[in-house]
């Protein structure tokens, strides 16, 4: 799919093979000019060369990129996972590290225990 | 015996490279107007360019002005009736030319979207060299045998 922005007289101004850049190339551009929201268009174009839908106002087209809450939430734990946190196994002294420990046998009721 | 207009695509990536057509070369292409009445100063300015209808420079326009002196075209007649379709503000009329080396008229194809032109001439000129105009719009009776979209 190609994406063509045309202006009000129906010349073109620039075209894209991303929708995401050909989006965000219209807002960038109402940003700096935003009376240009009410003569651009951007129009989908196939592989053949032929409209895809309808025209869309640059005051209509979707935001560039859309944030959603998993969005936020990687952004505020991204600090938190670069942090390099301490090698906790080297603070665990050799002997814990080396140490081996007897099993215990485990505890069973007598029979007259049960039997009681 | 004239022959069908060919070139190379290029990437928009510079200024477009103006393309001159050879002699007995016809280019025909599609155009977008705002009247059937070829003798109406309307439909002459159908073809005047964004810099000669005095709007601001866009995006690329700012990079490769060239751009801004030309006027969009269709390589197909299928392609600018649906343009016109999906974007009714700028004419319910698609004019056919048929552009030779006399008309002064110099084109560049664009690598995206397939079969779109912008062409650089004379708007009078231009608009003389068109042969027929048909009525694309979705409340009038559709001329072109292509179905009503939308």
């Amino acid at each position: 799919m190609d994406y063509l922005i045309l202006d009000s007289a129906g010349n073109a101004v620039a075209c894209f093979e991303d929708e995401v850049k050909a989006r965000a190339t219209v807002h960038a551009i109402v940003a700096v000019e935003p009376e240009a929201a009410d003569s651009l268009v951007l129009l989908a174009y196939d592989e053949d060369g032929l409209p895809v839908g309808n025209a869309v106002r640059a005051v209509d087209v979707p935001p560039a990129f859309e944030i959603t809450t998993q969005d936020v939430f990687q952004a505020l734990l991204k600090p938190v996972q670069a942090m390099k946190l301490p090698d906790w196994t080297q603070m665990v002294p050799d002997w814990a590290q080396t140490k081996t420990f007897k099993t215990l046998p485990v505890w069973e009721p007598s029979p007259e225990t049960a039997r009681a | 015996m004239c022959s069908l207009s060919r070139c190379q695509t290029a990437p928009m990536e510079s200024e477009p490279e103006q393309t001159e057509l050879a002699e007995g070369e016809v280019l025909v292409v599609y155009r977008i107007v705002r009247t059937a009445d070829s003798e109406s100063p309307e439909f002459a300015g159908s073809f005047k360019s964004s810099w000669e209808l005095g709007l601001p420079p866009r995006g690329r326009e700012r990079t490769y002005p060239l751009i801004r002196r030309g006027v969009s075209v269709w390589e197909t007649q299928e392609a600018a009736i649906r343009t016109a379709l999906s974007y009714p503000q700028i004419g319910h009329y698609v004019a056919e030319l048929r552009l030779t080396r006399e008309t002064g008229a110099t084109y560049y194809r664009w690598e995206k979207p397939s079969g779109h032109l912008t062409i650089w001439g004379d708007a009078l000129n231009l608009a003389s060299s068109a042969v027929d105009t048909i009525c694309v719009d979705k409340g009038s009776e559709n001329k072109s045998g292509l179905p009503n979209t939308g």
